[in-house]
């Protein structure tokens, strides 16, 4: 898809900006007319070609082709044969691989309903750099403007209503594939038909709306959970999702978990717990944060970490944990932390200085300006050339944190970090698991659209959005085929250039880290941390196993320990037709934010960071069922259940770990 | 016999915290005087009920203003006793910096003469500062926010930045009728560094609820929310006009083309905390809190001499605070009757809650035992009042003043 961009971007770049746009937009009309018969009669329209006109005879063609490409008509038959996907995890096990194929196809079917209903990024050309300098004028960064929802900049094409907040994937998808992907017997014909939940269901008001007909109550209301009830009834059926039993390893015994949990154990103090008692926990702790950063030993901050991070200070041990500090700047942030540290006791009026100094001066020094720099020069890319996924970033970051109490303040910050996240070429080879579905630009392009257009090396030769892709390449074949590809290939750049696909909730997982930073750059910079490590295992289908599994670990693990932890509950759920892995599922997927409050979700992360896993998400969605146990056994209905679950907000999450772990030790939970 | 309780608005937040209870609602009995143990009345009843020298409240009866509550509430009331206050200070040889807690105000138009006198010296500064030529000195210069006295909901508010846009407010061009008449305006300083979030402009609503002024006695609740601008806040001159920028009142807001029926631009206190503890850090925070506390305490103190301490009354008032960019909370107004209009589930149940805190702290035990004794709690019944446990905190509200020690 780049590479079709830069194509047309180089095409416009020989002609002047603002004629080039009026053209296109006059197309843009022409195009709407005739919008009905078009796909049918495309002989008609290519009389065109006899125009002398150059660059309209590109358009239009470029556009007849596109819709040709994407026409119903077409899209059951070449699917199979060009699905362009990198196989990223060779020996995974048949039932995930199926799966896995299951949701590839959904996603490039939902790319081109996209593509179909959306004309925009194919036909809007690209800023022209006397553009840029128009839009950048009067000093402001283009990150400012790479965030806005709709400005002269970046016009997001205004959707249909039941487009509005749709997804490429989410939770329901990854449910429906991992139930049928190996499931040869009973449920298969009435799941058959969730197969290609089509774009236009995904949305806000999608699944409720949809065909299968759940408890007909609005998503709005239920939530991220909505969907659950919406799933078919025969579910419950299964002991489980049938594609989890394939994972070469088996499910650890709530005594193992005890083990690797054992720093939580009540017996020690903990942020998010004891702090809210005593006051004088959380000032201890900010000055012993304060030496761990000092130190700056990974370690040493993962293991402070176990124990939870007050919040002040949680962007220092987090970067530290995470190995992001540089060590040249050890001795400036010793400067800063020691100053306000010799503030602290000698009272309140003189810290002035020192306090205030702490707090930004931490979240700036960490990230150096080169990194602003490039952090920027993504926005511009953002600028210059839009891509069809920023659509569908913007439609998740809406809903979820446009609209969200916590989190409406900072929509336009984690729009500008996910769509800067989209182009940064960095990103693929640092993944810890393979994403889902990685498209190669050139193949889903080429393929899809059957242009003739040159290759991905001309095209990265020529045109300036090329550098990119070069860069994209070099760093490729100097990082020696990571990610297991195989190295006398020549290295196609990815589709989007991050190799991620945008998941339900994406923006969920940025969100939060704007209470840490008060600079999208920083906040940018630990979203690409966090997200290589931690997160892109739970967008994955990776069958990697503890201490560090992906999402069909997590959810096995879940499995396995609701089964432990009470199977009379898990029986009831099924009894109602609900596996109960399915309403786990949006929490394990979004790492619980959105669901609990912010302060909670960060002290969630502190363990996750800590302890360097992400098991501490299954075990507390189980410990949230069984402390809700009660009243989901007196749940009559599949709706009741989504609603008993639909707000966690009021519950804490250490306090619920330990009680599942360490029942009867003592704590508050 | 249950608590009877009048209620002059028409809240549901108010209406259904008195059902709860089980209280007996007596609003529409014509029988005024004694017929009541709590009322919540609106400004016009408390000065028709004070008003009248023959009414003879019972001890136990209890309404919710004060009955002069207009000292604080009235900005340019509010603006001539913290002065006063500030002067006593200086008197008694305190620093009178530690009372600068309202942006520089003037009263129009009595303080015109003072006010174009500190017009032209700001404009001046702040030309100098740019380094400007003097000849354009006064034309346009800082900006100013010109503000009605009694009115509310941000109705008649206006930006100025040149002297000739307020030139009918200078005495002399009065005719000598309207010279003292309620149509008076408060012109302040505006505050054109605050601190912005998300890009955008807020102001705090803190509620705290005074039993007392002699002895002082004073609840702040935790709950709250900022209340933030659409738009996002430029200094532009061009954007003085734009009220969706440079104005937070929700009145306001809601017409707004991008309010948000979800949270209503309202953030939660609480998150606003987090938020400044993670990027200002946690000393900067408490700071900020703490000197919030101190705002609403002096302004409190302001006026503890002149308001009419009547023991029948208490008052939640609804605290206005701006914070710039360096931390400093400025305390706008004071709201004697906070809006109780909810716009958002989050809102309702946050006044919900403020309001049924409000409630537990004017009925303590005592109160309930020889109004309702039915009420108690079975194992306060027998209980000496002086047993009673001391009430720090009641709900989100905690008590931030307390000076019946002192006066024992």
């Amino acid at each position: 898809m780049n590479s079709r961009l830069n194509l047309n971007e180089r095409r416009q770049s020989s002609t002047s900006g603002g004629k080039a746009e009026r053209r296109t937009r006059d197309l843009g009309s022409d195009r709407e007319c005739s919008d009905g018969g078009d796909e049918r009669q495309p002989n008609s329209r290519i009389d065109f070609k006899s125009s002398s006109n150059r660059l309209l005879l590109d358009n239009v063609s470029y556009a007849l082709q596109a819709r040709l490409a994407f026409s119903p008509y077409l899209a059951n038959a070449t699917m199979d044969a060009t699905v362009p996907y990198v196989d990223s995890e060779p020996r995974l096990p048949e039932p995930l691989c199926a799966a896995r194929t299951l949701l590839q196809r959904a996603l490039l079917q939902r790319l081109r309903e996209l593509q179909l209903m959306v004309e925009w990024p194919l036909l809007r050309p690209p800023c022209t750099s006397a553009q840029m300098e128009r839009l950048l004028a009067g000093g402001i960064s283009p990150s400012e403007l790479a965030g806005v929802r709709s400005g002269p900049p970046l016009e997001y094409p205004r959707l249909p209503p039941s487009l509005q907040g749709l997804c490429l994937l989410g939770p329901m998808d990854f449910a429906v594939a991992l139930a049928i992907a190996s499931a040869p017997s009973l449920p298969q014909q009435q799941l058959a038909k969730l197969d290609w939940m089509p774009l236009s269901q995904t949305g806000r008001g999608g699944v409720a709306g949809s065909a299968v007909g759940g408890g007909g109550g609005g998503t709005g209301q239920e939530g991220t959970l909505g969907w659950v009830s919406a799933l078919p009834r025969t579910m419950g059926l299964m002991s489980g999702l049938p594609a989890l039993a394939s994972l070469p390893w088996p499910a650890p015994k709530l005594s193992w978990l005890r083990g690797f949990f054992r720093d939580l154990h009540p017996r020690q103090r903990h942020v998010g717990v004891d702090d809210r008692a005593l006051p004088w926990f959380r000032d201890v702790k900010v000055a012993a944060a304060r030496a761990v950063v000092l130190e700056g030993s990974v370690r040493g901050a993962a293991t402070f970490s176990v124990f939870g991070v007050p919040h002040g200070v949680r962007a220092a041990v987090w970067e530290t944990a995470l190995g992001l500090r540089r060590p040249m700047l050890a001795a400036a942030i010793k400067a800063a932390v020691g100053s306000s540290h010799a503030a602290c006791p000698s009272g309140n009026a003189s810290s002035g200085g020192g306090g205030g100094g702490t707090g930004p001066g931490s979240s700036e020094s960490s990230f150096g300006a080169e990194y602003a720099v490039q952090f920027e020069r993504l926005c511009t890319q953002v600028l210059e050339q839009p891509l069809l996924l920023d659509i569908v970033v913007s439609e998740d970051v809406g809903p979820m944190v446009g609209d969200s109490e916590a989190f409406f303040l900072f929509e336009e910050s984690v729009r500008a970090v996910l769509v800067a996240f989209q182009r940064d070429i960095n990103i693929s080879k640092r993944l810890s698991a393979p994403p889902l579905a990685q498209l190669h630009a050139t193949n889903a392009v080429h393929a899809v659209l059957a242009v003739p257009t040159p290759t991905p090396a001309t095209a990265a030769a020529t045109g300036d959005g090329g550098r990119d892709m070069a860069e994209a390449g070099q760093s490729k074949t100097t990082g020696d085929g990571a990610g297991g590809r195989k190295d006398h290939r020549p290295v196609l750049p990815y589709y989007p250039a991050s190799g991620v696909m945008p998941f339900r909730g994406i923006s969920l997982l940025a969100a939060p880290l704007c209470y840490m930073y008060d600079n999208p750059a920083s906040s940018y910079y630990m979203f690409r941390a966090l997200y290589c490590r931690y997160w892109s295992k739970l967008h994955s289908l990776s069958a990697c196993g503890p201490p560090s599994p992906a999402l069909p670990g997590l959810l096995r693990v879940f499995e396995a320990l609701m089964q432990e932890l009470d199977p009379q509950l898990v029986t009831h759920l099924c009894r109602l037709g609900l596996l109960p892995v399915t309403l786990a599922l949006p929490w394990i997927t979004n790492a619980f934010s959105g669901a609990l409050p912010v302060q909670e979700v960060l002290l969630l992360w502190d363990r996750i960071i800590g302890l360097d896993s992400l098991l501490p998400l299954p075990l507390l969605a189980a410990a949230v069922l069984c402390f809700r146990r009660h009243v989901l056994l007196s749940c009559t209905s599949p709706s009741e259940v989504v609603s008993a679950l639909s707000d966690i907000t009021q519950l804490r999450a250490v306090p619920l770990l330990q009680a599942v772990l360490f029942p009867g030790a003592g704590s508050d939970g | 016999m249950g608590v009877r309780w009048k209620c002059d608005l028409d809240k549901p937040v108010l209406i259904s915290n008195f059902r709860r209870r089980g209280w007996i609602d007596v609003t529409s009995e014509v029988d005024d005087t004694d017929g009541w143990d709590l009322w919540w009345a609106n400004v016009q009843n408390i000065k028709a009920l004070f008003a009248d020298v023959l009414t003879r409240l019972q001890p136990h009866q209890r309404v919710n203003h004060f009955p002069n509550h207009f000292e604080l509430t009235r900005k340019d009331l509010m603006v001539k006793n913290i002065k006063r206050y500030q002067k006593q200070i200086k008197r008694e040889g305190g620093n009178p910096d530690d009372l600068d807690i309202i942006p520089t105000t003037f009263v129009l138009p009595q303080d015109y003469m003072l006010f174009a006198e500190e017009f032209r010296r700001c404009s001046q500064q702040q030309h100098q500062q740019a380094g400007g030529a003097g000849s354009s000195g006064g034309v346009v210069g800082a900006t100013w926010i010109m503000k009605p006295s009694s009115r509310s909901q941000g109705k008649g508010i206006f930006l100025i930045n040149r002297l000739s846009q307020i030139k009918q407010w200078s005495v002399a061009s009065l005719p000598p009728a309207l010279r003292s008449g309620a149509d008076n305006y408060v012109v302040s300083r505006y505050i054109d560094n605050p601190l912005l979030i998300g890009g955008k402009k807020f102001d705090m609503r803190i509620y705290v609820v005074v039993t007392s002024f002699k002895p002082l006695k004073v609840y702040m609740s935790r709950l709250g929310f900022g209340r933030f601008c659409n738009v996002k806040y430029s200094a532009e001159v061009g954007e003085l006009c734009n009220e969706f920028m440079h104005l937070t009142n929700v009145a306001i807001q809601q017409h707004g083309e991008d309010y948000n029926e979800q949270h209503g631009n309202k953030w939660p206190l609480d998150l606003m905390r987090l938020y400044l503890e993670g990027t200002r850090g946690v000393e900067a925070t408490d700071r900020l809190f703490a000197d919030i506390e101190g705002v609403i305490l002096k302004s409190l103190r302001a006026c503890q001499n002149i308001i009419v301490n009547d023991r029948h009354c208490f008052e939640l008032y609804g605290y206005d605070i701006i914070v710039d960019v360096n931390l400093k909370p400025w305390l706008i107004e004071v709201n004697a009757s906070p809006s109780l209009t909810t716009t958002t589930q989050a809102d309702r149940l946050l006044k919900h809650r403020v309001i049924s805190d409000t409630l537990n702290i004017v009925t303590p035990p005592d109160w309930l035992a020889i109004t309702d004794p039915a009420t108690l709690p079975p194992e306060m019944r027998d209980m000496d009042a002086t047993e009673y446990a001391f009430r720090e905190q009641v709900g989100s509200m905690r008590l931030i003043c307390d000076e019946s020690e002192d006066y024992q």
